[in-house]
């Protein structure tokens, strides 16, 4: 055999068994990540493989936003934007499609803030106003009013029957009268906010809801 | 449920029309499966032109849109097909056509069904709620290009239009593309050096092992920009490597070569289109045409072709933008001048390739792509110690991350181990490249690798963990890897059955 077709037999030689190693190594990766199969135990099956599925595992949401909320990382730095989605999406719904206005008061920290976390930060609003206005088309009048329902008006809507209870504390009062304009409330405590058709007197204390 | 699968069908189908005119070149396989990447272009398209029309991104504009790219395609059909330099090619078989909508919106369905989805905090506030907000509105802004670009977005705006409330199904789909893409790439490149049965083989093989890494299921899974990146930056090497690489398939004609250079061109778009830092990624397909058409010809029309179908939807999009709100200012993310310097400066290499070709001396020098490759690749080089030098502390934090994400925290095993050894197998022996196809893959890694720590080391250095921006981008190039790893081995497998046969005829 000549030099030169000696080399060629062994590079050939060391090529196959190079590409014998990579496919060992890709074999392995395949053991470690063929049990990712989606079935209704997937979520469990996967966590022990590490950092890269710990947090983020598949999630059975199916096509519903307020689902991926439901689920989706619980970090008190996304709280404003998870209630801002329920917020305009319990309005959509209601509304059956893109709402004509959402009326929030001109200071968002009225519905409710909790002090910064970082220390001498700014007080952190509890609704985002981006979502707000990314998800409302940009459909949200800011204005000046009191948007806290006393405990009295509260009970008077618990007992109309026609409040419909979404995630995060969100509650619209859907009467199905095809309301196209929104205004937000807040509880006393500032808890639970509440979406009050436009067109609609929140109930005085000690009286019946206007109709 | 009837909103991504109907998002997935509509794509497809948007997707054919756009394409339809350059389908015999490409040939079923490739037609079909960049039909849904494609496709996102077209609800691109629908959403700049709904920002001029001031119409939201709903069911009658993408129709509408969907219905004129298919009578502008009809019509550079007609021309196409009759036209001096036909290729010889036939259009695919109407039943391929229903073989690709069973796998594309049969997948969307089985997901569908399941309702399995992977999201972040991009996912449900950004890509999610963008397409909300141009389906609403179809005002498309400075302020979400810069966050999440277009083709992702526009492309949620239909599958809200069609009645989903979550748009998930079509990124398995672009998976699928992927597999797909990758597995014919592999059998089409070894067609000169094995034997039918062996290089389906090693296509397959390699198709199922990409496709069974944890990072394949999760980025096909996960509401992101990665899937279609990786699938754009597919597209746009095999149009060049088919275009340019001598002795690829398909290129018997003009038509046929600037067929594979409008493929190339529109995974440029999708590159540009699928993240904000998508133009500067951009950067490897418009080098990679540099290189191959200056030793391929220098052909004006082939700067047409490519630079036509890569910037066209681009420009368009952001023309837009600019004419609406002029250059934006987004803290921390790609800003208005950014953008149009990088479509600028890519309109400018077209510009000085075509002025280039005419100067013969330059030319000439040019003709030698070898040569021009390897200046490219050290030229990249050079411009990595530069900004080194230049921002040493942001840059080398960057490269740590990447270090300790790809390595570690960012959960891809032994893939970044595995990448290497297959470019050291490739650059080593040279038993293990012998399609010519290689060089231009190798030349991809070093200009993804140099563009991704330019861009990270400049805006945001990146943290420790999957989620790290470098660490997710970087699933971008695996598919490529994964490429040159079928090819490697089919080089290896013909080298032994040479031998074989070498022994046999010496033998007799």
């Amino acid at each position: 055999m000549t030099g030169r077709g000696h080399a060629q037999r062994w590079q050939r030689w060391v090529a196959a068994a190079v590409c014998l190693v990579l496919l060992g190594m890709l074999l392995y990766d395949a053991s470690r990540a063929n049990v990712v199969w989606p079935s209704d135990d997937m979520p469990q099956n996967i966590e022990p493989h590490g950092d890269w599925w710990r947090f983020y595992t598949p999630r059975k949401v199916g096509a519903d936003l307020l689902a991926v909320i439901r689920v989706a990382e619980q970090k008190p730095l996304f709280t404003p934007k998870y209630r801002a989605i329920v917020i305009s999406e319990a309005a959509r719904r209601a509304t059956g499609g893109l709402i004509d206005e959402m009326i929030v008061p001109q200071d968002l920290y009225e519905l409710g803030s909790e002090p910064s976390r970082q220390p001498g930060g700014p007080i952190q609003e509890l609704v985002s106003w981006m979502i707000l206005e990314r998800m409302n088309a940009g459909r949200i009048t800011y204005e000046t009013y009191d948007p806290t329902l006393t405990d009295a008006q509260l009970r008077i809507l618990e007992e109309s029957g026609e409040l419909v209870s979404y995630p995060r504390n969100v509650r619209v009062i859907d009467a199905q009268s095809g309301a196209r304009r929104w205004r937000l409330f807040v509880d006393e405590r500032k808890q639970v906010i509440y979406l009050v058709p436009a067109n609609r007197e929140p109930p005085s204390d000690g009286s019946e809801a206007t109709p | 449920m009837t909103g991504n699968v109907g998002v997935v069908a509509a794509t497809l189908v948007a997707g054919w029309a756009l394409l339809s005119p350059i389908r015999r070149t490409l040939g079923a396989w490739v037609y079909h499966a960049s039909a849904v990447p494609a496709g996102l272009l077209v609800w691109s398209v629908a959403s700049a032109a709904g920002t001029v029309l001031g119409v939201g991104l709903g069911l009658p504009l993408a129709v509408v849109t969907m219905v004129v790219i298919a009578a502008v395609s009809f019509v550079v059909d007609r021309w196409w097909a009759h036209g001096d330099g036909m290729s010889s090619a036939v259009a695919p078989a109407w039943w391929t056509y229903a073989v690709a909508a069973a796998s594309f919106v049969g997948l969307a369905g089985v997901v569908t069904y399941l309702g399995y989805s992977i999201f972040t905090p991009d996912s449900w506030r950004d890509y999610e709620l963008f397409g909300m907000w141009l389906h609403d509105t179809g005002i498309f802004t400075g302020q979400i290009f810069a966050q999440r670009g277009l083709s992702l977005p526009a492309t949620h705006a239909v599958g809200r239009a069609l009645g989903s409330d979550w748009t998930y199904a079509f990124y398995p789909a672009l998976g699928l593309s992927v597999a797909a893409l990758v597995a014919n790439e592999v059998a089409t490149v070894l067609r000169p050096v094995l034997g039918t049965r062996m290089r389906v083989t090693v296509a397959v093989a390699v198709t199922l092992l990409m496709t069974t890494t944890a990072p394949f299921l999760f980025q096909s899974l996960y509401v992101h920009s990665h899937m279609i990146s990786a699938v754009s930056l597919l597209m746009a090497l095999i149009g060049l490597g088919r275009a340019f690489v001598p002795g690829a398939t398909d290129r018997s004609t003009d038509r046929d070569r600037w067929a594979w250079l409008i493929l190339a061109g529109l995974g440029g778009a999708g590159l540009s289109l699928a993240r904000p830092d998508g133009l500067a990624y951009a950067i490897i397909p418009s080098v990679l045409f540099a290189v191959g058409w200056a030793g391929e010809g220098q052909r004006a029309s082939d700067i047409v072709a490519f630079f036509s179908a890569f910037l066209g939807v681009p420009a368009m999009a952001l023309g837009v933008v600019f004419a609406r709100e002029g250059l934006w200012v987004e803290p921390t993310r790609v800003q208005g001048w950014q953008a149009a310097a990088l479509l600028a400066g890519y309109a400018a290499l077209a510009v000085l390739l075509a002025t280039v070709s005419r100067v013969r001396s330059l030319s000439r020098w040019l003709a030698r792509a070898d040569l021009l490759a390897a200046a490219c690749a050290l030229g990249a080089f050079g411009v990595l110690i530069a900004a080194f030098a230049a921002n040493p502390v942001d840059m080398y934090m960057a490269s740590a991350y990447a270090y300790s994400n790809l390595y570690g925290a960012g959960g891809y095993n032994s893939l970044w181990y595995f990448a290497p050894g297959v470019v050291a197998l490739v650059v080593l022996l040279p038993v293990a490249r012998r399609t010519g196809r290689e060089w231009m893959l190798l030349l991809a890694f070093e200009l993804f690798a140099v563009t991704a720590l330019l861009v990270h080391g400049f805006t945001h250095v990146g943290r420790t963990g999957w989620g790290d921006s470098l660490s997710r981008v970087s699933f971008h190039v695996l598919p490529l890897v994964f490429l040159l790893f079928g090819i490697a081995c089919g080089n290896v497998i013909s080298a032994f059955t040479e031998s074989v046969q070498e022994d046999d005829a010496s033998a007799s």
